[in-house]
């Protein structure tokens, strides 16, 4: 819980491991009675086939730029005011955290509402490209 | 050449298009008043090999999307976008 967390959305481009821990401490708030977190992990397998590893690369100026404009889109949107948004790049194994998103607000409704818009939107409008490297070969993934 | 104006904007390169390119970035020249779509056309003929990569890519100019009709100005920093997927 922490006063003083700002309302300017936190967005993150990393190559470290993520710090879920970290994030929500800076969106929870005394006003906010729901926080929704959302991780995406690296899968075994994608389209029937065996995945290893995943290689993310960033066009990172874009990236922060459009994370932040997302993130300001689901304030507009929703009045959730507390967000923070944080994706990892460079090789990730399989069970290791690639993106967390997390929202908070005063009521649940919108703080879901708003967290599943930014990871849908995300996936589709932020530089941010994946690799799946696996036993039979490595391939960009498309959309 | 030298009478007729002309713009240099810098590329980058990233995911697919990158390993096609070999390369990080590139530069591109085109006559003054050159846009979006110019810039494609160009890149593609001299770069045919990537022509089914740059075929996906959407653009952007100084770090935002951009139409096929924005007019780019030079030094400008253009990157064709493929197919993103973060998440």
């Amino acid at each position: 819980m922490n006063p003083d967390a700002t309302d300017v959305p936190f967005v993150l481009l990393t190559r470290d491991a993520l710090d879920r821990d970290d994030l929500i401490r800076r969106v929870a708030h005394p006003s906010a009675g729901a926080i929704v977190t959302f991780e995406g992990v690296v899968r075994d397998h994608a389209r029937g086939r065996a995945v290893e590893f995943l290689e993310y690369e960033a066009y990172a100026e874009m990236a922060e730029s459009r994370m932040r404009a997302i993130a300001e889109e689901a304030k507009t949107r929703w009045g959730t005011e507390r967000i923070a948004i944080a994706h990892r790049f460079g090789r990730m194994a399989v069970g290791e955290i690639s993106v967390i998103i997390v929202v908070a607000s005063p009521h649940r409704a919108e703080a879901f509402d708003a967290c599943r818009f930014i990871i849908d939107t995300l996936k589709t409008t932020v530089p941010i490209w994946k690799k799946e490297i696996g036993p039979d070969g490595a391939e960009w993934v498309e959309g | 050449m030298s009478d007729i104006p002309a713009i240099t904007i810098r590329l980058r390169y990233f995911a697919a298009l990158r390993e096609a390119m070999g390369a990080e970035n590139g530069t591109l020249t085109l006559p003054a008043g050159a846009t979006i779509a110019d810039a494609r056309a160009a890149f593609a003929a001299q770069h045919p090999t990537a022509q089914p990569i740059l075929e996906r890519c959407v653009v952007a100019r100084n770090r935002a999307f951009a139409d096929d009709a924005v007019v780019l100005s030079d030094g400008d920093e253009v990157v064709f976008i493929p197919p993103m997927a973060g998440g």
